[in-house]
């Protein structure tokens, strides 16, 4: 799929970078204006220094007047400058963002259901919202006023040097360290300020948790075992809160800055004493390092907040990186024949996790399915049901063995293209918050009007949909408007319906319905499984009866596989499960299981 | 929702200023000394700032003027280099010491807050959701915080603006009131940001929220949007948003692109103006002021613009603190309906049965869920309620957990009301499995040992053994210590729901109480949890309410609700003989669990008592 066509990144930097490069010129346009208008916040200084030295020479003149004017002017421009270089800064870093944050998403979406499973969603969000949005705020207002200070710096220097070389020098000697004193200071305030936010984290995820269960919380009388578990994160948050108060307090670079503005004082004034200097010129010196100061003094923020943005671009860089098991073909084979026989050859399973190594999920199964049959998958919780409806649509791959269908090993098949042919009806029915019409039309966008409502009419959910506030258009999950398991249920099979599967995988163990809820649901899966292949885990037994095959899976083996009758001859454990109802236990005596008892 | 209690939404203050401001001062109350040697400390700084510059003027006119210059100078060096250190010191001390403050201060609010939360009654929960509920200890206690932040660097800028304007005033009235043409600038700026720049923010963030939400639900369904291949159009969707989001972000942008550097200009601005009228002063014969002054004028004049429009713009964030506290009291302020009685008694180790005498219940006012509701459960026996969807089985578990009071009547548990027990005993002696599994961030291992910490590994897993719930937990890619993730999306919800079921059994109940337990386990499965549970709970009391035929019939007795009233009791067979409303929830509900084909002629009989499930 697109998957290869998307570029990998090698580094924090490169990814930071990306999306001025696809700006340069815009880019180049806002570094430059940057610098100018730096030289636009110095000049005003400059100029008052002049005006003053002609004050004191030729009073209240013409010249002291054009040169007051001359500031405003100047004003005006800084304010043009300024704004131009923000909008395009703006322009660059704003767009960057929505581009980096729509390629994250649609990375991880082609990333296969492995990952999905190994890595938290809220993670995956707080991912694609906050750190995003720190990296652009590392680079727009941080990067750009790293820039502003440094070139600031630079105009005071060199200011300085042409009005005394020593007082460049100083500047210029005070530069390395004051910048090496920043970046110390950065280093050493970064893990704390991060252990903070990790500790908000805890916080937020310790109490949303307790809230969410505070029913379960209750009844096992955990109230105060959950608030010492609180007191205990909230503690933890308060210590990094002091702790980042106390690394923080002294910014020890501004010393540099206030010995750079004594010395600097110092020696201007004997300067001035001695007459090598003007006043207007001892006035320069001593606006610009005061300018200099109050702007520097962002400096540190602006420097933890690029270093917090390559932190942030490395997690981003991680997600995008991730190495996916399934590897994803792109054969356009149109032999293909979905309707063929489903074989299992020696397949084994074990979900993909972050440490390597689990146990299997299924193990060495084997068995063959005739095309066209209808099949009944049964078995307990965990016992590798779900995994088989899994892999056949191709959301993973066996960890060992083939699955084939139709002589065609999945493998080389591409995803989509199965996903196609393998419909879907799962147990816990996922319905967008759209309308009803655009929720069965979910899986071919294209359908008409007349398709739609013939699916939802043959999945029995054409009458309640009627029924419903604005029939189909009525938004699933807006105020009020929700619907009952088995309501869900039909419109998903409406669903699978309406994208006509060669293969029908469902999952329907719900149970607590009426009576005519349950003949709907019938009536709708056997329209469901006409004409296909289908694969049904169920725990109806009418179901079990009338199917062609029935499956039974437990601990990832298959301990039973045949028609109704046989295995009510010969499995034990599928007697079992008639063995619950008074009724059904008539049903066994007539059968004897063969071989006698084990 | 919850009556009484005000809704959570963007809703104005709902107290006077002076009552929150008094309660943030509640919380300072344990660090008075830490504030007060605090905000000296800033006021200090502030100071000795303003006044800094006076050094500097004083140097420029000695040098211009003294014969000996030298040694003046050189201890006005000093004298300024004392001065910024001393600012810088108390400055850094001033953090230093707040951070602590601050960090107590949350602290303790947060427990606050928590406390009242997780005591809070359920009615409360139910009607809120919970990352809402979250927000008020985490993002809340938060903005209190930068409240408290806020107002502090308030009264540093206010000290600051003052002091420098006394400066500028001492040395010259006029320049002094040349600087305070900013004021006006500085009010156009602040209505500026409080209508466009409040309105921007607002937008920003509600497309900042549709795009958060719309990646939470496409990440949530996205096995969905696979086996549909629906990735394309969940992207393009998602792109629509973004770039809605990337619109009213750039407006942001260059709005304040726009505020700070139009301020800036205006700085310059009154540079300028103060240097012109500052030299009509410091020039002709009648010369008021000195070229030291002057400059001194020039740099002082700068320092009004900024923290002025600061004081301005964060009177906004003030605001927002302000009205983070009254959420705060909302919480703090609710009386929980349901409280422990002040002289209440553990459940006696040998109380055991249920009785309801005359029980009326209602969640909402007048809607009544349980009327007149009188049974006995003798201690030891096995029953099982039915009825129709709404017939208010739930409702009588939560009752006998005491989650909620009833309107009348009272509920005893041998001879013992539960309004007159301790939560603890009763929590203890009394164990539930609802509905909706839920469970908790940890390992599986953890989840089970939630209702009795105490419990050894291997008794857990001996339990496990017993219910057959081994069998899958040791499958799992790290069988006990597997890690659940958000509530259980890495599990099956039978696998979620076995482990509900062992967790409470873990527990060692008294008394058990199984809503729809075992619903989302297959027959087999749930066959040997009964076997499990027959066998470690012979002969105590529980009640089931369940939907599976096999798991009714084979109850002691059973309960037959309707409409929120007791209908019918007694054992399967009796009830079925009676032909009355169990007969009929039979042929409804259960009978079809069976193999027989339904057909139509069946269902019309049934629809005169199904319940049917459009509401």
């Amino acid at each position: 799929m697109e998957e290869k066509g998307r570029k990998k990144y090698t580094t924090a930097t490169s990814y930071i970078l990306s999306g001025m490069k696809k700006h340069p010129f815009l880019t180049f346009g806002a570094l430059v204006l940057t610098v100018i208008a730096s030289l636009f916040t110095a000049l005003p200084f400059i100029i008052v220094g002049q005006a003053i030295d002609v004050l004191r020479l030729e009073g209240f003149s013409p010249l002291f007047v054009s040169q007051t004017l001359l500031i405003v002017i100047v004003g005006v421009i800084y304010l043009a400058m300024n704004f131009t270089a923000g909008a395009s800064w703006a322009a660059v870093i704003t767009g960057w963002e929505r581009d980096a944050r729509q390629e994250l998403f649609e990375s991880l979406q082609d990333h296969s259901m492995a990952f999905h499973d190994q890595v938290d969603s809220k993670k995956i969000l707080s991912i694609s919202m906050q750190d995003i949005n720190w990296i652009r705020i590392s680079l727009n207002p941080g990067l750009r006023m790293i820039i502003g200070s440094f070139s600031a710096y630079g105009i005071t220097a060199i200011v300085l040097w042409s009005i005394s070389q020593i007082l460049g020098i100083i500047m210029i000697a005070g530069f390395p360290i004051y910048l090496y004193f920043a970046l110390r200071y950065a280093q050493i305030v970064d893990p704390v300020r991060r252990q903070r936010a990790i500790s908000m984290e805890n916080l937020t995820s310790v109490s949303q948790e307790v809230f969410r269960g505070i029913e379960v919380v209750r009844a096992f009388g955990a109230e105060e075992r959950e608030k010492q578990k609180f007191n205990q994160t909230s503690l933890n948050y308060a210590n990094s809160v002091e702790q980042e108060g106390r690394l923080s307090a002294f910014f020890f670079p501004q010393l540099i800055l206030i010995l750079i503005t004594t010395g600097t004082f110092l020696y201007g004034s004997t300067l001035l004493v001695a007459g090598s200097i003007s006043v207007g010129g001892l006035i320069q010196i001593l606006s610009l390092l005061i300018a200099i100061d109050a702007q520097n003094f962002m400096l540190p923020r602006s420097l933890l907040l690029l270093r917090g943005g390559f932190v942030n671009a490395q997690r981003i860089i991680d997600l995008l990186n991730w190495q996916d098991p399934l590897i994803d073909s792109d054969s356009t084979d149109t032999q293909l024949d979905f309707t063929g026989n489903i074989v299992f050859e020696n397949v084994s399973f074990r979900y993909p996790n972050s440490n390597g190594n689990g146990s299997y999920a299924l193990s060495n199964l084997s068995f063959q399915i005739p095309g066209g049959s209808k099949v009944a998958l049964i078995g307990g919780p965990g016992g590798g049901k779900s995994s088989v409806l899994k892999l056949l649509l191709r959301l993973y791959d066996p960890t060992e063995g083939t699955i084939k269908v139709g002589d065609t090993d999945l493998r080389n098949v591409p995803s989509a293209l199965v996903r196609k042919t393998v419909g879907l009806v799962e147990q816990d029915v996922f319905l967008f918050k759209m309308s009803i019409r655009n929720n069965i039309a979910y899986g071919c966008e294209n359908a008409s009007e007349d398709a739609i409502i013939e699916a939802a009419k043959r999945a029995q959910a054409h009458d309640f949909i009627m029924e419903t506030p604005n029939g189909y258009d009525t938004v699933i999950g807006e105020r009020g408007m929700t619907l009952s398991g088995g309501q869900r249920q039909r419109l998903a099979i409406a669903r699978a319906l309406l994208q006509n599967p060669s293969i029908l995988l469902l999952d329907d163990s719900t149970s607590a319905i009426d009576a005519r809820t349950e003949y709907l649901m019938r009536r709708a899966l056997n329209e469901a499984m006409e004409y296909r292949t289908s694969i049904t885990v169920t725990q109806r037994l009418r179901t079990l009866i009338e199917s062609d095959l029935i499956m039974i899976i437990d601990k990832g083996q298959l301990i039973a596989f045949g028609p109704h009758e046989e295995l009510l001859k010969e499995s034990i454990q599928y007697r079992q499960i008639f063995d619950q109802l008074p009724e059904t236990r008539k049903m066994l005596e007539t059968v004897p299981l063969a071989g006698g008892v084990a | 929702m919850s009556a009484g209690r005000p809704g959570y939404s963007n809703k104005k203050r709902s107290r006077p200023i002076g009552l929150l401001l008094r309660r943030m001062g509640g919380y300072f109350s344990g660090f008075r000394k830490i504030i007060i040697s605090g905000a000296i400390l800033a006021i200090f700084a502030s100071l000795i700032d303003a006044i800094s510059p006076l050094v500097l003027s004083q140097g420029i006119d000695i040098s211009l003027g003294a014969l000996d210059a030298g040694n003046a100078i050189i201890f006005l060096a000093i004298l300024y280099l004392g001065f910024r250190l001393i600012s810088f010191i108390s400055g850094s001390f001033y953090t230093r010491v707040i951070a602590r403050a601050q960090a107590g201060f949350v602290n303790k609010v947060q427990q606050d807050v928590y406390s009242h939360l997780v005591d809070a009654d359920l009615s409360f929960h139910k009607g809120e959701q919970s990352g809402n509920v979250t927000s008020r200890v985490t993002s809340d206690t938060e903005a209190l915080n930068t409240g408290v932040q806020v107002l502090m660097d308030i009264a540093g800028q206010l000290v600051l603006l003052v002091v420098t304007f006394i400066v500028l005033w001492m040395t010259s009235p006029i320049v002094a009131l040349t600087a305070l043409i900013t004021v006006p600038v500085v009010i156009v700026m602040s209505a500026l940001y409080g209508t466009v720049g409040q309105r921007t923010m607002l937008a920003t963030q509600r497309a900042y929220g549709m795009v958060s939400g719309q990646i939470a639900e496409n990440l949530s369904g996205i096995q969905i949007a696979k086996a549909f291949n629906r990735e394309k159009e969940t992207s393009k969707q998602l792109l629509a948003l973004n770039n809605e989001a990337y619109k009213h972000n750039f407006r942001l942008t260059l709005f304040f692109t726009f505020l700070f550097p139009t301020v800036g200009a205006m700085t310059v601005f009154i540079v300028a103006a103060v240097l012109f009228v500052g030299a009509g002063l410091a020039t002709g014969a009648a010369a008021v002021l000195t070229i030291g002054e002057l400059f001194l004028g020039v740099i002082l004049v700068q320092r009004f613009m900024f923290p002025l429009l600061i004081v301005s713009l964060q009177g906004s964030q003030v605001q927002a603190s302000l009205a983070a506290m009254d959420r705060i009291s909302d919480v703090i302020e609710a009386e929980p309906t349901l409280t422990e009685a002040e002289d209440a008694v553990p459940l006696l180790p040998s109380s055991d049965g249920i009785t309801f005498e005359d029980v009326t219940f209602s969640y909402i006012k007048d809607t009544e869920v349980l009327s007149d509701v009188s049974f006995r459960i003798e201690p030891g026996t096995t029953i099982a309620i039915v009825g129709a969807t709404g017939a208010g089985k739930t409702t009588v578990a939560a009752l006998i957990n005491r989650f909620y009071d009833p309107d009348q009547g009272r509920i005893l548990i041998g001879k013992q009301d539960i309004s007159k027990v301790t939560f603890q005993s009763l929590h203890g002696a009394v164990a539930l499995v609802s509905q909706e599994p839920y469970l908790f961030d940890g390992t599986v291992l953890d989840n089970i040992k939630y209702g009795n910490p105490d419990a050894s590994d291997d008794e857990i897993k001996e339990l496990c053994r017993v219910t057959n719930a081994c069998e899958f937990i040791e499958t799992l890619p790290e069988a006990y210590d597997s890690v659940v993730l958000e509530g259980g999306k890495n599990l099956s919800s039978g696998q979620r729901q076995m482990i509900t079921i062992v967790r409470t059994l873990a527990a060692n109940p008294r008394i058990l109480i199984l809503d729809e337990a075992t619903s989302k386990l297959d027959a087999y499965s749930e066959s040997l949890v009964q076997k499990a549970q027959e066998k470690l709970f012979a002969d105590r009391t529980t009640v089931v309410i369940a939907h599976r035929l096999s798991t009714i019939a084979n109850a002691d007795r059973i309960l037959v609700f309707d409409k929120g009233k007791l209908v019918e009791q007694g054992s399967h067979s009796e009830l079925l003989e009676a032909k009355g409303i169990y007969e009929s929830l039979y042929q409804t509900y259960y009978a079809h669990q069976g193999v027989d084909e339904l057909d139509e002629k069946i269902l019309t009989k049934q629809d005169l008592v199904a319940e049917t499930t459009v509401s």
